[in-house]
């Protein structure tokens, strides 16, 4: 557990006191305040109001490419040693069409794959306070402070509700 | 060992028994046997002509066998003659046929067939008479008082001569045959008209007692139809020399018998498989003092010989075949021999040369070219490079009736009655005596008209087998004559309800163990020798009791469903006929030659509107392929040197199968035995479908039955549907307008085969093993392919690569003709042509376009087929197929 | 969902005990599904050392059980990925807990159907060949062939309901991690890639899968579309038609529903789910089955219609043969289990009662396989021309492998189960009222 980004951690047992608390420390002006939860909640996400989620431009730009290679793959590697069959053009772009439809899919799936693995900094390792019970039942809020404040900041996350503080 | 018993028996009585040795090869046996001591030189062959030279002795104090010729015939009679298959010079006569069917202004040579089962020749014929068996000297007899009476090649004394011995109407030959009087008037007013008629006879190991009646009548009918010299040639005959009959083997099993054989050299003759059981011949064997067997293959007379010493092969041997006057045949090797040993005739040289003080200069070869130049002068190289002498007379005298016959000759002919279902033999022409049951081809080739491979069937007519609640491949016990074999039944529809048959060939013991199958049909001859001292056997009675067993039998085709041209196959009886799906075609002659006829040929020819199917719009969905650049930085475009098309004249084509051996042999094509074919993985390339067409009777039921044979090869089709659905490219069209297929790259998905709407790509569903030496039997141009690859016809591009390269060193291209495919080289007919289709003076470019031209499932599916089929022209006015 | 509304713990609990030591029964079948897979195995080793012949195919019929399999395993497997995206697009809620173990049933049906194209080529050891690779001769594969676009198809949608799968995971592992100590800690750390269940992630997370869904929803379309041109595409007749594209994909859902009914009766007494299946889940998923049940009837009427309608002789000929000719009796099944057996569904009470939609689900995958069966094998024994025709029989090759192909199915499912959780927890908590405490000063919306 190195490299810790200093914070206080705040444990809540209930979604009501959570997002009050979401609303209090966002109106304090704490910026990058993690909230744990598990499941994904509407409420949660609207009350962070944190602005839509890149993830959608590496879809888009999977698609096109995959639509786009699967076309001239298909197309450059007829024309490299001509083949005929049947009597269809060298190049039948009707056929091709379903091989760059799968690709679109497949390189649309793809880049989103790494668009969440980026973005959601998987495949690192955890630089923030963690509790095992957020997979469960519990909810959580990481207010990230520089140790001076640690005192303020856990008296203010008890003050709004949470049953638990603890520090890094 | 040898050397000392012909030491020992030197003077006594030694023996040889050969085939029907002729030339130099017959001479060296008989100074061999003569120098050695008191025996004799006996030849012998199961099936023997020597009936005809009897009945041409009496007929017209000639005796020999006359050469046979269609030549020039505008009507062919046959009374039995299987002249297509199994009876006379079938190749020549095929070629012939060919010729006399032949469409010349709406007319052509016309067919009648008279047998009791359909033959393959008769599957030709424009008309089959189901005649009984046992009635054929009666018809003989009956056709030759009609025709005699209005002849005019008949001399006055002739006439009257005829007229006293042939007193049998056309009323009592319609009651003995079972056919209708007005049926053989028709015959007989046909044969009266005709310019130029030819009768042949019935088969003679049928005939039994009658066989030289029989065939001096049918000779005196060709007397008075003005055949003779011209069909019946006696100046380029067989003398009776040349024709052994089957007395002198008789001989031999009685001198056998009593001891007085001491020693026996036998080599090409197979008697105790091809004489009636009766006659005892292994027994017989066994009495001799020494049996020495010449052979390079086992059989039942050479695997029961004291001594087999192994001889060269045919193809490895030199040798000479005199046949009619002025065809003389020389035989030499054809490679070098595969083992260290020598053929019979050598060894024969040797042995007299140490046993015999009188010695042989030389080798057979040397005692051969003696012979020879001794005999014919001229040049010996050059007579080798031609393989003989070809010097026959085209045509003979036209002979006088000989005073030998006596008065009452005919006077006691009666049909020979055998109940109403004899069993009666039939020679096939795929095993015939029996010599060739040790090849695979031959086993692997179905029947023509039956579909079997691979087995012996008792043939009987499917209303009489469905009447006695018969299935294909019940075993039952067949007793006749004395004689009983279990055999597989089958129900054929071109058999007539009148007979049962048996094919002969097959049914051996000590072959290969693959090739020990099926029934001797032999069991079943007379014990004693007919009037032409031969054995035979007539219509026999016969019982047929069902055993309860049953076997699978082996047909590339599923019988009476797959080869039914327009009966209801299933419930749905749809009122068209056209289960051939216009695969085979026929059109009237009557409308030919004068541009009534449809087609057109090419690739977007227009279907008859007569005909069931819409006709074909000439769109084309796909781009005409003849511009495109074949590589886009070259200027070469699809077809510009070569387009190679084939194309199969239907009017020609007998059914016989000649070139689908031929295409086994050529492309190395796998033999994949019974088990197999019945799971239906023959791996044949090309086949030949067998479509039966049968005629209403107007009752609801079934008339006469049409056969149409069509060789089905893969149709190299310019817009291919095997070509696109192929993953891995193993197969695509090349620019000289071939379908190519490439065996390495091909994963075995079988696609290609799914789509192909001719079904003519086989699949390799195993490795097949070629054992010890069989691999020198591999094409070595052809590759062999492995498990899990498709191959298919290929138009022998080995061939068309080869011709290529000669003609590039040449300095030009592929001419017409340059390139024979090996089906084509085969057919005796000439019904293939093949060549290349954008070159307008080719062949099979003009075949393509003449107006009997069609290409098959072309107008349904549009997958513009390299391959033409001229339809087949028929007497009548008639629908497709 | 009132239905799902149990407390976090509880839900945790109750799914993550799948993960407990196996009892005797399930080491006792996951024995014998074993042995078959070893069945699957000898059976293509005999026919790899043999060759292709040790199958029943022969002339004309080049295909038979083998793509019979192969389409009836990528059609099972289209339930999962249904249930999964296209129901989540719909945001239907009684998809949350049963999308998890459907779509581990898509990853294990196109695994065993990926097995077929191997399996059915006559040299399997070069099914390679069929990749577009470079290679120094610059030779490449035939796109316009439906088998290569079933190779893209099949290894797009495998890898799309690979990873569509794994991410659905992630915070499902991270629960197990959570709970885990020892070696099983530290793997279901690494799978489990870092997740933190934070907002930080659940934004994208939830971003990225709504494309996936989005994504995969043509996808499934498009899959079974593809495999039924290899059929459509071909110009034999009965199968040459265009209505094969949306035919097999409603058989494909069929089957596939069918199929997790099955599976999943079962299970939940087993592992005592009864909470989280409840019945509503059965009858939402019967009526499903019960829709595309008509469907494909309808599809059986229009091609008899059109069939008779194009009064093409080679047409009419074969629809006639399939239902009258020598394959008859598959055929009367395959209807009988597919348009008369569903029947019943229409009845509510049926739909919630297990036994009886457990039997109607079997029928309906019975019926299925025979409804491939009859258009592959049917079709080609009797083609253009007559002399071609040929039947076919499978040999005990064919019907090995067949056996073991479901072996190997339920092998992976069984390991499936209790290694990873077969339920999603976090979505079946999306659908549960999270925890209120009531003295909030903002509504919790």
């Amino acid at each position: 557990m190195s490299e810790q980004t200093p914070g206080v951690l705040g444990i809540y047992s209930h979604m009501d006191t959570l997002i009050d608390g979401i609303h209090h420390f966002k109106k304090a002006g704490r910026k990058k305040i993690k909230v744990f939860s598990p499941a994904p909640f509407h409420a949660i996400e609207e009350a962070l109001d944190e602005g839509v989620s890149p993830v959608r431009r590496f879809t888009l730009i999977g698609a096109l490419t995959g639509a786009t290679f699967g076309y001239l793959f298909t197309s450059f590697t007829s024309l490299d040693w001509i083949l005929p069959t049947s009597g269809k053009p060298v190049v039948s772009l009707v056929a091709y069409t379903v091989i760059a439809f799968e690709l679109t899919i497949l390189f649309g799936s793809i880049f989103t794959f790494f668009g969440i693995a980026l973005n959601a900094k998987l495949f690192s390792r955890r630089k923030t306070l963690y509790d095992n019970r957020f997979t469960e039942d519990k909810f959580g809020i990481f207010i990230p402070c520089s140790e001076t404040e640690y005192d303020s900041v856990k008296q203010s996350l008890t003050e709004q509700g949470a049953e638990e503080v603890r520090s890094a | 060992m040898l050397r000392e018993k012909l030491t020992e028996n030197k003077g006594k009585n030694i023996s040889a028994l050969t085939g029907p040795v002729t030339g130099a090869v017959e001479s060296l046996w008989t100074r061999f046997v003569g120098d050695m001591g008191s025996g004799q030189l006996v030849r012998y062959e199961p099936y023997s002509q020597a009936y005809m030279v009897k009945a041409s002795e009496l007929a017209f104090g000639q005796a020999a066998v006359p050469k046979v010729s269609l030549k020039g015939a505008d009507l062919v009679c046959s009374l039995g003659a299987q002249f297509l298959e199994t009876w006379g010079d079938v190749t020549a006569l095929a070629r012939e046929y060919a010729e006399l069917r032949t469409v010349d202004h709406g007319k052509r040579g016309v067919h009648h067939q008279f047998e009791a089962k359909m033959s393959m020749t008769g599957a030709s014929a424009d008309k089959v008479h189901h005649a009984k068996p046992g009635s054929e000297t009666l018809l003989a007899l009956a056709l030759l008082k009609e025709v005699a009476a209005a002849s005019s090649h008949l001399s006055a004394e002739e006439k009257a001569m005829v007229n006293g011995m042939a007193g049998v109407s056309l009323a009592d030959a319609a009651t003995a045959t079972g056919l209708k009087a007005d049926d053989l008037k028709g015959v007989a007013d046909a044969l009266a008209h005709a310019k130029s008629a030819v009768v042949l006879p019935a088969e003679a190991l049928i005939l039994g007692d009658e066989v030289i009646r029989h065939h001096v009548a049918v000779l005196l009918l060709n007397k008075a139809l003005g055949g003779i010299g011209k069909h019946y040639n006696y100046t380029a005959s067989k003398p009776l020399e040349r024709v052994p009959g089957h007395k002198p083997v008789l001989d031999l099993v009685a001198a056998m018998n009593n001891g007085q054989v001491d020693v026996l050299f036998i080599k090409d003759a197979n008697p105790a498989y091809a004489l009636p059981p009766s006659v005892g011949f292994a027994d017989a064997l066994g009495k001799v003092g020494l049996s020495v067997a010449f052979a390079s293959n086992l059989n039942e007379t050479s695997g029961i010989a004291d001594l087999v010493i192994p001889v060269h092969h045919d193809l490895e041997a030199w040798g000479q075949v005199d046949t009619y006057q002025g065809l003389s045949m020389l035989q030499q090797p054809v490679m070098t021999p595969r083992w260290e040993m020598k053929q019979a005739e050598d060894q024969l040289i040797d042995l007299l040369n140490d046993v015999n003080s009188a010695a042989i200069e030389g080798n057979f070869q040397a005692y051969l070219k003696a012979e020879w130049v001794a005999r014919h002068g001229g040049n010996w190289r050059d007579d080798l490079k031609k393989g003989g002498r070809f010097e026959m007379a085209e045509s003979g005298e036209n002979l006088s009736i000989s005073g030998n016959l006596p008065a009452g000759y005919f006077s006691d002919v009666a049909a020979v009655s055998a109940g109403d279902h004899p069993l009666v033999l039939v020679d096939s022409a795929r095993f015939g005596d029996g010599s060739t049951a040790n090849r695979d081809w031959l086993h692997e080739l179905p029947d023509t008209m039956t579909g079997v491979a691979w087995d012996s069937w008792l043939e009987v007519s499917s209303h009489y087998g469905h009447e006695q609640g018969l299935h294909n491949g019940d075993m039952v016990e067949l007793s006749a004559n004395g004689q009983s074999v279990k055999v597989p039944v089958f129900l054929c529809q071109t058999t007539s309800d009148k007979v049962m048959t048996l094919a002969t060939g097959l049914g051996q013991t000590h072959l290969a163990p693959r090739h020990n199958r099926g029934v001797n049909a032999f069991t079943f001859l007379n014990g004693k020798l007919n009037d032409a001292e031969l054995f035979s056997a007539g219509p026999m009675n016969a019982k047929i009791s069902k055993t309860g067993e049953k076997v699978k039998m082996a047909t590339f085709h599923l019988p009476g469903r797959g080869d039914q041209a327009n009966t209801a196959l299933s419930l749905y009886e749809g009122h068209d006929h056209q289960y051939t799906r216009d695969l085979h075609q026929t059109v009237a002659a009557a409308s030919l030659g004068h541009g009534g006829g449809h087609g057109g040929g090419g690739h977007h020819e227009e279907m008859d509107p007569n005909s069931w199917f819409p006709i074909h719009t000439d769109k084309d969905f796909y781009p005409d392929r003849t511009d495109t650049k074949v590589y886009t930085d070259r200027e070469e475009t699809f077809y510009d040197t070569y387009k190679w098309e084939l194309a199969i004249d239907l009017n020609k084509c007998t059914g016989c199968g000649s070139c689908v051996t031929a295409c086994y042999a050529e492309n190395n094509i796998p033999v994949v035995g019974k088990d197999q074919i019945v799971k239906g993985r023959e791996m044949a390339w090309l086949r030949i479908n067998r479509y039966l067409a049968f005629a209403d009777d107007g009752h609801g039921g079934h008339g006469d039955v049409k056969v149409g044979m069509l060789p089905m090869m893969c149709q190299q089709c310019a817009n291919a549907p095997c070509e696109s659905v192929c993953p891995s490219l193993a197969t695509y069209h090349t620019k000289s307008g071939l379908n190519a297929m490439v065996y390495n790259r091909c994963v075995g998905t079988r696609y290609c085969s799914n789509n192909c709407s001719y079904k003519v790509r086989r699949f390799n569903w195993f490795s097949f093993e070629y054992e010890g030496d069989q691999n020198w039997q591999m094409n070595p141009e052809v590759t062999v392919r492995s498990k899990g690859v498709m191959e298919k016809c290929t138009f022998c591009s080995h061939r068309i690569r080869v011709a290529g390269d000669l003609a590039k060193d040449k300095g030009g291209i592929i001419q017409d003709g340059d390139v024979q495919t090996a089906c084509q080289q085969a057919c005796p007919s000439h019904a293939i042509t093949f060549g290349n289709y954008s070159d307008k003076n080719s062949e099979v470019y003009k075949v393509a376009h003449d107006e009997r031209a069609y290409r098959a499932l072309d107008s349904h599916i549009h997958t513009k087929p390299g391959v033409s089929y001229l339809k087949r022209v028929v007497l009548e006015e008639e629908h497709h197929g | 969902m009132k239905e799902l509304n149990f407390p976090f713990r509880d839900i945790n609990r109750d799914i993550l005990r799948t993960l407990e030591k196996p009892s005797i029964g399930y080491l006792v079948l996951l024995t014998g599904i074993l042995a078959g897979v070893g069945v699957l195995g000898f059976c293509f080793a005999t026919q790899v050392r043999y060759g292709m012949g040790v199958a029943g195919l022969n002339h004309p019929v080049g295909w038979g059980v083998y793509i019979t399999d192969f389409v009836f395993w990528i059609g099972i497997g289209h339930a999962g990925t249904l249930i999964s995206a296209i129901l989540f697009l719909f945001r239907a809620r009684w998809r949350n807990a049963i999308f998890r173990a459907a779509e581990s049933m898509t990853i294990f049906a196109v695994m065993t159907a990926l097995l077929f194209p191997v399996i059915h080529i006559g040299r399997a050891w070069l099914f390679w060949w069929l990749v577009p690779y470079p290679n120094q001769r610059e030779l490449w594969v035939n796109f316009r062939s439906p088998l290569l676009w079933d190779v893209f198809a099949v290894s797009t949608y495998f890898s799309v309901s690979s990873i569509f799968f794994c991410i659905g995971l992630i915070p499902d592992i991270a629960a197990i991690r959570d709970r885990a100590t020892g070696l099983r800690k530290k793997i279901y750390t690494m799978l489990s890639v870092g997740w933190d269940s934070s907002s930080y992630q659940w934004r994208h997370y939830m971003a990225g899968y709504g494309f996936f869904a989005a994504l995969a929803t043509p996808l499934v379309l498009s899959v079974h579309s593809v495999v039924s041109w290899d059929f459509a595409v071909s110009i034999v007749p009965g199968w040459h038609s265009t209505i094969f594209a949306p035919y097999f994909v409603a058989g494909a859902v069929f089957s596939g529903m069918a199929m997790v009914i099955t599976i999943l009766i079962p299970f939940r007494s087993i592992f005592k789910l009864e909470r989280y299946l409840t019945p509503w889940h059965f009858d939402m998923m019967a009526r499903l089955v019960l829709l595309t049940s008509t469907i494909v009837g309808y599809s059986y009427l229009t091609e008899y219609y059109i069939a008779w309608y194009s009064d093409d002789v080679f047409e009419k000929f074969i629809f006639w043969e399939r239902a009258f000719g020598e394959y008859a009796v598959p055929f009367w099944l395959m209807i009988f289990c597919n348009v008369i057996a569903p029947l019943p569904l229409w009845s509510g009470k049926v739909r919630n009662n297990f036994t009886v939609l457990f039997i109607i689900t079997i029928f309906v995958n019975i019926g299925m396989w025979f409804e491939r069966f009859n258009i592959i094998v049917s079709s080609l024994t009797q083609e253009y021309d007559p002399f071609a025709w040929g039947w076919y029989t499978p040999s005990w090759v064919e019907m090995g492998i067949t056996f073991g192909s479901f072996c190997w199915f339920f092998m992976w499912f069984f390991l499936f189960i209790k290694f990873f959780p077969s339920l999603a927890i976090t979505e079946i908590k999306e659908l549960a009222e999270p925890p209120m405490s009531g003295k909030a000063q903002k509504e919790a919306v």
